[in-house]
C-alpha cells in the first residue's frame, strides 16, 4: 500500500517536473499575457464593445496559445 | 466626452422639436439657461437623463401616472380622431475622447454618438392616450476626424440592447450620472443609497481589468475541457459535468442573488418611506400629548387667575383704598393749614384746648392732681400754654393730623403697591393663558387623526419585517453560492490533480498554467489601481473642501466609494449629521475629484503603460438651481472651483442665482439661452443674450 501511494507520488512529480521543463511559464510570459489580454479589452471598450464575452474568451486563448507554443 | 446638442421633441412641456447647442470651445466651456421657477428647468435636465437611461415618468420624478408627452400633444390626440399616434423623442449627440496609443491600428478612434431614445404613444378605443410598453433606443456613430466627423467613414447604426448599454456605461455609467446631472435641486441627498464602485471602475478605466478577469477566467475553464476532452477519460468527464452543473447553479444563484439585492432596495425604501412617515407621526403624537398638558395648563391657569382675580379685587376694596384715593386731597389740605400758620405750629401741647386750660386752672387742680397754688411756676406754663392751645393757635393740632397722615401715606402706599402685585400676578396669568390658547389653535389647525397614526405605525412595522425577511433572504442565497463555489473550487482542483496524472494535454495544461497566473496578476493590479484610484479620490476631495468650505470636515471614501464626512471630535473621528448646505458643498468637492481623476487618468493615457488606457474621459456638468442651498460664499467658491476642473458646465438655473454665479464664471460662458414660460404646458428654448 504504502509501496504504491509513494509510487503514484513520484510519478506525479516526474510528470510535473517533465511538464514544466517542457513547458516554462516565465514571468516574462506572464507579463507579456497580462499586457495583451488588457490591450484587448481596451480594443474592445474603445470600438464600442463589439466581440462579446464568447469572443473575447476566445481571443484571450488565441494570446495563450501564441506565448505557450508547442516545440 | 462632450455634449454638443440636445434636441427635444413633445418631451413635456417642450412642445414640437426644439434643440439646444452646447458650447464646448476650449475657452468657453460654460452655457447657461436661464428659467423661471416652473418654466421646465428640470425637466430639461431631467431629459438628458431620460435619453441615456430611460424610465418612466415617476421613475423620472414626474406625477405618477402622468405622461412624458407634452399635454396639449396629448388634448390635440383625444380631440382629433385622425391623430392616432404621438412620439417623444430626446437626442443627444456626444463627442467621445476616447483615444488609442500610438502603438495601436487606429490612434485617434474618437467616435461621435447620436443616441436617441423614442417613446410612441397610442389611443385606446375610448379616445385615452396611453404610452407603448417599449421605448426605442437607437446610436448612430461614426469615427471623428478632429473636432468634427470624418466623411469616409460610414455611420454605424447600433440597436443590439448590450452594445448599447455598454456604449452608455463607456460614455456615462448610470450609477455614476447622478454626480453629473443634478436636477430637483436636491443635490445634497445625490450617492446617499447607491454604491458606486461599478461605475467608478468604468469611470476611471478599472472595467477593463474586471472585463479581463472574466474573460481570462472563462478561457481558462474552456482550457480545462479542452484537458479533461483530451484526455478521454471518464472519471474526468464526470468530474466536470458536475462542475458544470455547479457553475449552472451558482449563476441561477447569483441571479437570485439580484433579484434578492433588487428587492432589498425596494424594502429598504419602503422602510425610509414608512420610517418618514412614522417620524411624522411620532411628532403628531408629540402634538396630541401636548395638546393634553395645553389643557391642563389651562384649566389650571384659569382657576388661578379666578384666585388672581379675587386676590386683586379684595385688595381693591380694602378699608385703605379710601386712604389712598384721600391721600393727595388730605396731602394738599394739610400743606395750605401749615402755610397759614405761623411758627408756633410746632409748640405746644398737642392734646389740649384753651377751655380745658382755663378749666384746670379754675379748679387749681392739675390733671395729675398736684394743688396749682404750691406749684407756681405750673400756673405759669398753663398760661403759656394758652397761647398755642385751640382755638388760639392749630400747631399742636397740626402735628398730631401730620402724625396721622405720614402712617396713612404709608399704609396708601403699602395698599397700592399690594394692589399692583396682585395685578401683575394676575396679568401673567392671563398672558400665560393667551399663550396656551394660540398653541392650542396652531394645533387645532393641523388635521390629526388617530386612524391614520396607526396605519402608519402598522405599515412601518410592515416595512420592517420585510425588510428583515429580505435581508434573511439575501443572507441565505449567499450562503448557498459561497457553498457553491466551494464546490466549483474543489471539482476544480480535483480535475486539476487528475488530469495531471495524464501525459496528454501537457501544452493545454502550460496554457491552463498561463491563465491562472494571468489571471492572479491582473486580480492583483485591479486591487492595487483600486486601492490607488480610493486614496486620491479621498485626498481630492478633502482638497477641494478644504478650498470651498468654511469650517474643518474630513473626508472619508467607503470601500463601495460612497463619501462620508467626518469631524474631529475630542481626537475622535465622529460620523454627525450634516446640513444641506454642507451636503452640497461636499458633493461638489467629490464630483471635482471625479472629474479630476478622469484628467489625470486621461494624462496617463499617453504614457506607454497599458494600466491606464480604456478609462473614460472628460465628463460635463449638468446643472439645475445647483445653489439653492449654499449660501453667497459658497457658491462663489464652487463656481471657482467649476471653471478650475470642469471641461464642460451647462448650467439651468434662476436668473438671480446667476446674477452671482455670474461673477465667477461669466467670462467662461460660450452660450446663453431663455427658457420661456408661454403656458403651463409650453415652453420654449430661444437664445439669451
Amino acid at each position: 500500500m504504502n509501496y504504491r501511494i509513494q509510487r503514484k507520488s513520484i510519478e506525479k512529480m516526474m510528470n510535473m517536473t517533465n511538464e514544466e521543463e517542457k513547458y516554462p511559464i516565465t514571468d516574462e510570459m506572464v507579463q507579456q499575457a497580462v499586457d495583451k489580454v488588457k490591450k484587448a479589452e481596451i480594443v474592445n471598450k474603445i470600438f464600442g464593445y463589439k466581440l462579446d464575452a464568447t469572443q473575447m474568451a476566445d481571443q484571450v486563448n488565441g494570446i495563450l496559445d501564441e506565448i505557450v507554443r508547442p516545440k | 466626452m462632450y455634449i454638443k446638442s440636445i434636441e427635444l421633441e413633445n418631451f413635456r412641456q417642450f412642445k414640437g422639436k426644439q434643440s439646444i447647442d452646447f458650447s464646448i470651445e476650449e475657452d468657453k466651456t460654460v452655457t447657461v439657461i436661464l428659467g423661471q421657477n416652473t418654466g421646465g428647468k428640470t425637466t430639461l435636465v431631467r431629459a438628458f437623463a431620460w435619453c441615456l437611461y430611460g424610465g418612466t415618468p415617476e421613475e423620472m420624478g414626474f406625477k405618477k401616472n402622468s405622461l412624458l408627452l407634452n399635454t396639449e400633444i396629448q388634448v390635440d390626440m383625444e380631440k382629433d380622431k385622425s391623430q392616432t399616434e404621438s412620439t417623444v423623442k430626446v437626442s443627444l449627440v456626444v463627442n467621445s475622447v476616447h483615444g488609442l496609443s500610438e502603438d495601436s491600428e487606429d490612434k485617434n478612434a474618437l467616435h461621435q454618438y447620436r443616441i436617441e431614445r423614442s417613446q410612441k404613444y397610442y389611443k385606446d378605443s375610448k379616445n385615452q392616450v396611453f404610452a407603448a410598453k417599449e421605448q426605442k433606443m437607437v446610436i448612430y456613430s461614426q469615427k471623428m476626424q478632429g473636432d468634427s466627423i470624418d466623411p469616409s467613414d460610414n455611420e454605424e447604426m447600433i440597436q443590439d440592447k448590450k452594445r448599447i448599454n455598454e456604449i452608455i456605461n463607456s460614455i456615462m455609467p448610470k450609477e455614476l450620472s447622478e454626480y453629473f446631472f443634478y436636477w430637483g435641486e436636491k443635490i445634497e441627498n445625490i450617492g446617499k443609497k447607491t454604491d458606486i464602485d461599478k461605475a467608478i471602475e468604468i469611470f476611471t478605466g478599472l472595467d477593463v481589468y474586471s472585463h479581463a478577469v472574466k474573460h481570462v477566467a472563462t478561457a481558462r475553464d474552456n482550457l480545462t475541457n479542452a484537458i479533461v476532452i483530451s484526455s478521454g477519460k471518464a472519471n474526468l468527464h464526470e468530474l466536470l459535468e458536475k462542475k458544470k452543473r455547479e457553475e449552472t447553479r451558482l449563476s441561477g444563484l447569483e441571479r437570485q442573488l439580484q433579484t434578492a439585492k433588487d428587492g432589498l432596495k425596494y424594502y429598504q425604501e419602503q422602510k425610509d418611506k414608512a420610517d418618514q412617515e412614522y417620524f411624522q407621526i411620532r411628532d403628531e403624537e408629540k402634538q396630541v400629548e401636548r395638546r393634553k398638558e395645553l389643557l391642563s395648563d389651562k384649566n389650571r391657569l384659569e382657576a388661578k387667575s379666578e384666585i388672581k382675580n379675587g386676590q386683586f379685587l379684595k385688595q381693591f376694596n380694602n378699608k385703605k383704598s379710601s386712604i389712598f384715593f384721600v391721600q393727595k386731597k388730605a396731602s394738599e389740605l394739610l400743606d395750605m393749614v401749615k402755610e397759614n400758620q405761623n411758627e408756633k405750629q410746632d409748640i405746644g401741647w398737642s392734646n389740649i384746648t384753651v377751655s380745658a386750660i382755663n378749666e384746670i386752672l379754675e379748679k387749681g387742680v392739675c390733671v395729675c392732681g398736684r394743688k396749682l397754688s404750691d406749684h407756681p411756676e405750673a400756673i405759669k406754663h398753663l398760661k403759656e400754654q394758652e397761647a398755642y392751645a385751640l382755638p388760639n393757635a392749630l400747631g399742636g393740632y397740626i402735628s398730631k393730623i401730620e402724625s396721622i397722615y405720614t402712617y396713612a401715606s404709608k399704609d396708601a402706599f403699602n395698599y397700592v403697591e399690594q394692589l399692583k402685585n396682585d395685578y401683575v400676578e394676575y396679568d401673567e396669568v392671563m398672558n400665560e393663558i393667551k399663550s396656551v390658547e394660540s398653541e392650542l389653535e396652531d394645533l387645532a389647525r393641523q388635521n390629526i387623526d388617530p386612524e391614520e397614526f396607526e396605519r402608519r405605525k402598522q405599515n412601518r412595522i410592515q416595512a420592517e419585517e420585510n425588510l428583515g425577511q429580505a435581508h434573511n433572504k439575501k443572507g441565505a442565497i449567499e450562503e448557498q453560492i459561497n457553498q457553491a463555489k466551494d464546490n466549483i473550487k474543489n471539482l476544480a482542483k480535483e480535475i486539476d490533480a487528475e488530469s495531471a496524472k495524464e501525459n496528454r494535454g501537457q501544452l493545454l495544461r502550460a496554457r491552463k498554467k498561463l491563465a491562472e497566473r494571468v489571471l492572479e496578476t491582473i486580480k492583483k493590479q485591479k486591487n492595487e489601481q483600486s486601492e490607488e484610484m480610493r486614496n486620491e479620490l479621498r485626498s481630492y476631495t478633502q482638497n477641494y473642501l478644504n478650498q470651498i468650505y468654511k469650517g474643518k470636515r474630513f473626508i472619508e471614501i467607503t470601500n463601495g466609494f460612497r463619501i462620508k464626512v467626518k469631524n474631529e471630535v475630542n481626537g475622535i473621528m465622529r460620523e454627525n449629521e450634516t446640513s444641506p448646505g454642507l451636503e452640497t458643498v461636499k458633493n461638489f468637492a467629490f464630483v471635482a475629484a471625479l472629474i479630476t481623476i478622469a484628467k489625470d487618468v486621461a494624462a496617463k493615457k499617453n504614457e506607454s503603460s497599458a494600466d491606464s488606457e480604456g478609462a473614460s474621459e472628460p465628463y460635463p456638468l449638468v446643472l439645475d438651481a445647483p445653489f439653492s442651498q449654499t449660501d453667497e460664499e459658497h457658491v462663489l467658491n464652487i463656481c471657482k472651483l467649476i471653471t478650475q476642473v470642469a471641461e464642460q458646465t451647462i448650467l439651468v438655473m434662476m436668473e438671480k442665482d446667476w446674477n452671482i454665479a455670474n461673477r465667477i464664471l461669466g467670462s467662461s460662458v460660450g452660450k446663453y439661452y431663455v427658457i420661456n414660460k408661454k403656458s403651463e404646458t409650453y415652453s420654449v428654448i430661444g437664445s439669451g443674450v
